[in-house]
């Protein structure tokens, strides 16, 4: 068979299998009828038959790369990935991040102690000496929250919105440049988390030193639950794609990290999500003109909700199948 | 294989056992799709911000600057994301220098895939302006930045190849004749395959041009087929199109 007998009789073919191509790529729904489903399988097989055939042959680049072009289409529309679900979605928040989470606690507790220890030694170092205080904040920056945790923390009803913007943008930003570091051996995520402990650790001191601390605890006791936990879960998301980055266990380097990258990801959503339900609480919830007490009791609550949240959510009630999930 | 070609190829077996090969993207068409991206995502910030200007009289600054801040924050770190994983592998700016970005095993890529990739641009972006990535990129075969080593993608040219033969040798072309020819009557499939491509890309080529790549073709099947090339100015285009005529074999098919 010549190469011209050969295009002249499987060309009727191919063009239907490309419109067929056509019609399904367009949408992530099944637009193929099953009918359509069944032709496009064998003639999906018989163009990978051809393609075989035209590359064993030496018939030249126009056809085999004409074959190689339908049939990668075809490869990528056979083997598509289901379409994603709110369902899904729900899955995820309600049990896969924590379930993921809890099964990579070792990250999450290094995470928590880079996060924790640097800044009580500062805060530590501040409340002793308050002088301290101007090596890590400058003095700008002191007198700002002197002056806004010493008057009244409420601010215009209106700005509450923006300020929940500002904190989605701001604090997810952080959360994800802290995660993404991380690939570099986890050094970029030890960092972030150092240097926001000490900040955040001299801040806060700072602010107890000078008589400020009711209405400063008041104020991120709410959001602080949700927030801080989620800027260790995702320093852990990052320690997870560096350790998977040096090393690899059992698998081989390519391998581990595919598995071990997907685990961090979905992690680092789950950060995300967090974070998310901070900023709205800090955003509206904070700032409210609601008594300290009140604050306090709410606040204390939603710890109770996140460390519920991540420690029991998706744990089955059945210990066998807790085994089951894995990667 | 015995030879190893460097190029920009990848090849991938399929579960049906044939090899595809992949034309991966080098940096170059990337960045035009990242600066097409950028452009989108500055000119949809642009447009959000005339409709927050006109908002403001009506809600008041806070809810219109919260929503600014948020869609900044959606194009800033999920744009891509959602791109790519709900139009298979695209973003408008891939779909313009016809990228697309699929698994390094040929597969499409899914949600997770698309998220891991863009949001590990954060340390492919370091030191500046994608250093790491660029780096990255020049180490790895299949041109991955960090954020496509570790979600197991790459970035391919999608080829949209069509079986369409140049519109051919007029009746005016004479076919070589076998009694005109000294050595051997025949010329491999192959090698008339780079001859119809040659003069396929007639309408992308100048002449000029066209007739310096047809002297590397034209000569050695010449001596092979023992036939003169006649004069004139684009005599070895001419000769190739003889050639094609004679051993195209598809005469009947051509109008």
């Amino acid at each position: 068979m010549t190469r011209e007998q050969f295009i002249k009789s499987r060309q009727k073919d191919w063009a239907r299998f490309e419109q067929l191509l056509k019609k399904s790529e367009f949408s992530r729904k099944p637009s193929l009828t099953g009918e359509e489903i069944s032709e496009f399988s064998s003639l999906y097989r018989s163009l990978c038959f051809d393609l075989s055939l035209v590359q064993s042959r030496d018939w030249g680049l126009t056809v085999s790369r004409y074959l190689n072009d339908l049939a990668a289409r075809g490869h990528n529309c056979f083997y598509r990935s289901k379409p994603g679900s709110v369902v899904a979605v729900v899955r995820f928040v309600a049990s896969d991040f924590p379930r993921l989470l809890r099964e990579n606690i070792g990250y999450f507790w290094l995470a928590l102690a880079l996060f924790v220890i640097p800044g009580l030694v500062a805060g530590t170092l501040i409340a002793i000496d308050v002088s301290w205080a101007s090596r890590i904040v400058s003095t700008e920056h002191q007198a700002m929250f002197d002056k806004m945790y010493s008057g009244n923390m409420e601010r215009p009803e209106d700005a509450n919105a923006a300020m929940a913007g500002f904190y989605v943008h701001n604090n997810i930003g952080i959360a994800f440049r802290c995660y993404a570091t991380g690939a570099f051996a986890g050094l970029g995520s030890i960092f972030f988390l150092i240097y926001n402990s000490i900040f955040l650790g001299a801040v806060t001191s700072f602010v107890a030193v000078k008589g400020h601390g009711e209405r400063f605890f008041s104020f991120v006791i709410g959001h602080g639950s949700f927030e801080l936990t989620a800027i260790v879960v995702s320093g852990a998301a990052g320690l997870i794609l560096g350790h998977a980055m040096v090393h690899s266990g059992k698998l081989s380097w390519w391998d581990n990290l595919r598995v071990r990258g997907l685990v961090s990801v979905k992690i680092a959503l789950g950060a995300a999500f967090m974070l998310a339900v901070a900023a709205l609480l800090e955003g509206f919830w904070s700032p409210s003109g609601v008594p300290s007490a009140v604050k306090f009791v709410v606040g204390g609550l939603l710890w109770l909700v996140v460390i519920l949240y991540l420690g029991f959510a998706g744990r089955s009630l059945n210990p066998d199948e807790d085994g089951e999930l894995s990667g | 294989m015995a030879t190893t070609i460097v190029d920009t190829r990848t090849e991938i077996e399929t579960p049906e056992n044939v090899t595809l090969t992949f034309d991966v993207a080098g940096p170059g068409s990337r960045m035009g799709a990242f600066l097409i991206d950028l452009m989108i995502r500055i000119g949809l910030l642009y447009v959000l911000n005339l409709v927050v200007a006109f908002l403001l009289p009506i809600f008041g600054q806070g809810l219109p600057a919260g929503m600014m801040l948020v869609t900044m924050f959606i194009l800033e770190w999920w744009y891509g994301t959602i791109c790519e994983g709900f139009w298979n592998g695209r973003t408008p700016g891939k779909r313009t220098f016809g990228l697309r970005v699929i698994k390094d095993a040929g597969y499409p890529i899914g949600f997770y895939d698309a998220m891991l990739r863009n949001l590990l641009r954060a340390a492919d972006i370091l030191p500046i302006g994608y250093g790491v990535g660029l780096i990255c990129m020049c180490a790895t075969k299949k041109m991955q930045r960090v954020g496509d080593l570790v979600a197991g993608t790459m970035v391919v040219h999608e080829r949209r190849e069509s079986l369409q033969r140049p519109a051919m040798a007029s009746s005016r072309v004479t076919p070589i004749e076998k009694a005109e020819c000294v050595g051997t009557f025949h010329v491999s499939e192959r090698t008339m395959d780079v001859v119809e491509r040659l003069l396929g890309c007639s309408h992308r080529l100048s002449d000029a041009r066209q007739e310096e790549i047809a002297v590397i073709l034209a000569k050695p099947i010449a001596a092979r087929l023992g036939v003169p090339i006649l004069v004139g100015r684009f005599r070895h285009t001419a000769f190739l199109t003889r050639v094609l005529k004679t051993f195209g074999g598809h005469e009947e098919s051509a109008k």
